[in-house]
C-alpha cells in the first residue's frame, strides 16, 4: 500500500512550500479564495430561488389563460360556432406573447380548433387529457420546453382548451441575473484583491522593515531601531524587538566598558611588573655587582700576604668573579640596560648573541629600516622585547630547532617583528598547542594588544614556526 | 714616576677596595676618588692625573657625559671605563666618545693593572672578554657578491617581500598566488643561495640590494 504514504508525503511536501508563500500572496489568496466561494453560493442560490418563482408564475399564468379562455369558449363550443372558436384562438395566441399555443378539443379527443400554422403536433395529442383542471404538464416541443395547462369546458361535458407557455423569456431573464451575478462577481473580487493587496502592504511594510533592522544590527550598527508605532501587534513586536535592541546595546557597552578596564588594569600590572625588573635589575647590576667586585678585589688583595693561602685565595676570587657573572646573568634576564640604553635592535642583537652562546640554538637578528640610533616608545620596545623573548623561549622548550631567527622590520608606519625557527612547527589550533605554549601565546598576543599591535602565527606540523607582531608607530 | 690614577665610582666600599688594591702595585698611586659625576668632572680640571678610572652608572651626571666632556682632551686623564655592563654597545659607544679603555667589573683585578698601565702609556685596552666585538667586523667571513641572475624574477620578487618580514601567508596575499606557491618559491631560493634560515634570507636581500637597509 504506497498511495496513502506518498500521498501523505506529498501533502507535507506542500505544506513547507505553502508556508514559504509570501504574506502578501498568501492574504490576497485568502481573500480570492473567499470572493470565489461567497459568490458561487449566493449565484447558485439566487439563480435557483429566481428560476423556481419564475417557473411557478408561469404555470400560473398557464392555469389562469386556459381557465379564462374555457370560460369564454364555453358558448361557441356549445352552439358550434367554429368561426368565433377560432376567432378566439388566434386572438389569445396574438394577444399574450407568453401563449405558444392553444388547443381546443371536444369530449372525445378531436380537435376543434387550434393554434399550430399546419397540423396538430403528435405529441401534444398524445398528452393523455388531465382528468381535472389545474394540472401542469411538461412539454418538450421544437427545442423548447413549454408548461401546458388544460381547463374544461362545462365541466367537461362540452371539451378541453389545452394552453402552452414558453420558458423562454424565463430563460433570458435568468441568463441576465446571471451575466449581472457574474459581472458583480468579478468586479469584486477585483476590489477585494486590491484591497487585500494593500492591507497586505500594510501588514508586510512594518516587517520588511524588521528584517531590515535587525540585519543593520547583525552588521554591527547597533544603534539603528524599528520606527513603528505602537499600537497593533506588529507595533507590539517592533516595540519588544527595540527591546531587545536596547539590552543587547547595553550588554556591549558593559562588555566593552569591562574590557577596557580589563586592559587599563592589564596594561598597569604588566607597567608595574616591568618596573619592578627593571629596579631588581638595576640593584642586581649597579648595586650588588659593584659590591661583589670590590670583595673579589679585596680577596686579590689577600695573595702575598703573610698566613695566606695564595691558591685558596685565588680560588677565591674567581669564584666571586662566577656570582659576579651570574649576577649580571640575572640582571640582564631580568631587563637588560641595553634595552633602555640603546633601544630594541640593540637589545634583540645582544639577546640573539646570548642565547646562541649558550650552544642550544642559533639565534641571528637581522633589522632592516631601523638604524642604530632610532628609538621607539618604551612600551613598544619592551613588548616587542618580551615578545621575542618568549618566542625563542618556546623555541627551546618546543620546537627541537637548531636555528632560529628574529628579524625586525620597520616599514610604512609599522614596526614588525618576526621570530622564525626551523623546528618541527605545531598545529596553531590543535588544543595541545594551547597546553604546553598557550600561555606564552596568550600572552605574547596580550603584549601586543597592550600596545595597539596585533599578533600573527603561521605555522602547520613539520615545517617551523613563525611568529610575527606588528605595532603601528609614528614616522619621525 | 708613579700612574697618578683616579677613582670615579659612586660605590664607596668599591672604591676604598679598589684603592687598597691599587696601592700594592708598586708603579700606581691613587690621585683622588669622587663619587659622583659633577665631583668627577671638577677634580679632572683642577687636578693632575694620569688615568680616570670612570664607571658608568653615577648618579647625576653618568659615566657617559663625564666621558663626553673629558675623554680624548686634551691635559685630561686618559678615561678608562670600568663598568659592569658587558655589551659591546657600551663598548663602542664608550670607544667613540675618546675613551680608551674598557674593563668589566667582573674580570680579574690583575687586568684593571695591565689595562691602567696601557692607557698611562697612550694605549688602548679593551677586556679581552668583549674583545671579540672588535674583530669581529674582519672575522666575519667574505661573501662574494652573488650573481644578479641566480634567482628568476619571480623568486626575487618573493625574496624581497619575504625579507620585509612577510609570513607566508602574508606574501601569498600581496604577490596573490597561493601560500603553497609561496612556500615553493621560498625553499627553491634558500636550496639556491644555500640559506639556512629567514635572517640569512634578509641578509642576502640587505647586501644584494633586494631590499634597502
Amino acid at each position: 500500500m504506497n498511495t496513502p504514504s506518498e500521498s501523505t508525503a506529498g501533502l507535507a511536501g506542500v505544506r513547507p512550500r505553502l508556508l514559504a508563500v509570501p504574506l502578501l500572496i498568501k492574504i490576497m489568496g485568502i481573500g480570492g479564495v473567499v470572493a470565489v466561494i461567497f459568490g458561487a453560493v449566493i449565484g447558485y442560490t439566487v439563480q435557483e430561488t429566481m428560476a423556481e418563482r419564475l417557473y411557478r408564475d408561469l404555470a400560473e399564468a398557464a392555469r389562469v389563460g386556459a381557465r379564462l379562455l374555457s370560460e369564454s369558449l364555453t358558448r361557441p363550443v356549445v352552439i358550434e360556432d367554429v368561426a368565433t372558436i377560432r376567432q378566439v384562438v388566434r386572438n389569445g395566441v396574438e394577444a399574450i406573447p407568453d401563449f405558444s399555443f392553444i388547443v381546443v378539443l371536444r369530449p372525445g379527443g378531436d380537435v376543434v380548433a387550434h393554434s399550430f400554422p399546419k397540423a396538430v403536433p403528435r405529441e401534444v395529442l398524445d398528452q393523455p387529457v388531465p382528468g381535472r383542471s389545474g394540472a401542469i404538464r411538461k412539454l418538450a416541443l421544437h427545442g423548447g420546453t413549454l408548461l401546458v395547462a388544460s381547463a374544461p369546458i362545462l365541466d367537461g361535458r362540452a371539451g378541453h382548451v389545452q394552453v402552452g407557455v414558453g420558458d423562454g423569456r424565463v430563460l433570458q431573464a435568468l441568463e441576465a441575473t446571471q451575466a449581472t451575478i457574474l459581472w458583480t462577481l468579478a468586479g469584486c473580487m477585483a476590489l477585494g484583491q486590491l484591497l487585500a493587496m494593500v492591507l497586505g502592504l500594510i501588514l508586510t511594510r512594518p516587517i520588511h522593515h524588521l528584517v531590515h533592522v535587525a540585519d543593520e544590527l547583525r552588521a554591527g550598527r547597533l544603534d539603528s531601531r524599528a520606527t513603528i508605532r505602537p499600537g497593533d501587534e506588529v507595533g507590539q513586536l517592533s516595540a519588544a524587538f527595540n527591546r531587545l535592541a536596547d539590552s543587547i546595546q547595553d550588554f556591549q557597552a558593559r562588555v566593552r566598558q569591562d574590557e577596557e578596564q580589563r586592559r587599563i588594569l592589564l596594561k598597569k600590572l604588566v607597567l608595574s611588573h616591568e618596573e619592578e625588573r627593571r629596579r631588581v635589575a638595576l640593584e642586581l647590576h649597579d648595586e650588588l655587582g659593584p659590591s661583589l667586585s670590590s670583595l673579589r678585589i679585596s680577596a686579590g688583595t689577600l695573595a702575598g700576604r703573610s698566613g695566606v693561602d695564595d691558591v685558596a685565595a685565588a680560588d677565591l676570587e674567581q669564584r666571586i668573579g662566577q656570582v659576579i657573572d651570574g649576577v649580571r646573568r640575572m640582571a640582564f634576564l631580568l631587563r637588560p640596560s641595553v634595552l633602555d640604553d640603546y633601544g630594541l635592535a640593540a637589545a634583540l642583537k645582544r639577546y640573539a648573541e646570548d642565547v646562541t652562546r649558550q650552544g642550544a640554538l642559533n639565534v641571528d637578528c637581522q633589522v632592516v629600516g631601523v638604524s642604530p640610533g632610532d628609538r621607539f616608545p618604551p612600551d613598544v620596545e619592551i613588548a616587542l622585547y618580551r615578545i621575542a623573548q618568549e618566542a625563542v623561549t618556546n623555541v627551546l622548550r618546543h620546537a627541537r630547532a637548531t636555528t632560529a631567527s628574529i628579524v625586525l622590520v620597520r616599514r610604512h608606519g609599522s614596526l614588525s617583528l618576526v621570530v622564525e625557527d626551523d623546528g618541527c612547527g605545531m598545529d596553531p589550533h590543535a588544543p595541545e598547542a594551547g597546553a604546553a605554549s598557550g600561555v606564552g601565546l596568550a600572552g605574547m598576543r596580550e603584549r601586543a594588544h597592550l600596545i595597539g599591535g596585533m599578533l600573527n602565527i603561521e605555522s602547520s606540523r613539520g615545517s617551523g614556526t613563525a611568529i610575527k607582531a606588528t605595532v603601528p608607530i609614528q614616522e619621525t | 714616576m708613579k700612574i697618578r690614577v683616579h677613582i670615579a665610582d659612586d660605590h664607596a666600599i668599591f672604591r676604598s677596595g679598589l684603592r687598597a688594591f691599587l696601592e700594592k702595585t708598586a708603579d700606581i698611586e691613587v690621585a683622588g676618588e669622587t663619587g659622583n659625576g659633577f665631583d668627577t668632572l671638577e677634580w679632572c680640571r683642577s687636578n693632575q692625573a694620569d688615568v680616570l678610572l670612570l664607571d658608568i652608572a653615577m648618579p647625576g651626571l653618568n659615566g657617559a657625559a663625564v666621558a663626553r666632556e673629558i675623554a680624548g682632551r686634551q691635559g685630561m686623564p686618559g678615561t678608562l671605563v670600568l663598568t659592569m655592563h658587558d655589551d659591546e654597545f657600551y663598548l663602542k659607544e664608550f670607544l667613540r666618545l675618546g675613551c680608551r679603555g674598557f674593563i668589566l667589573k667582573s674580570s680579574s683585578p690583575e687586568l684593571l693593572v695591565d689595562g691602567i698601565r696601557a692607557v698611562a702609556r697612550g694605549g688602548i685596552y679593551v677586556d679581552p672578554a668583549l674583545s671579540r666585538h672588535m674583530v669581529a667586523p674582519f672575522s666575519e667571513p667574505q661573501r662574494r657578491p652573488r650573481e644578479p641572475d641566480e634567482l628568476t624574477a619571480r623568486e626575487r620578487e618573493v625574496c624581497r617581500v619575504l625579507a620585509l618580514g612577510n609570513t607566508n601567508e602574508e606574501a601569498a596575499t600581496l604577490l596573490h598566488i597561493s601560500r603553497r606557491t609561496v612556500e615553493t618559491h621560498r625553499c627553491a631560493i634558500m636550496a639556491k643561495l644555500n640559506l639556512k634560515s629567514r635572517s640569512e634570507l634578509v641578509r642576502y636581500a640587505l647586501e644584494n640590494g633586494l631590499i634597502t637597509p
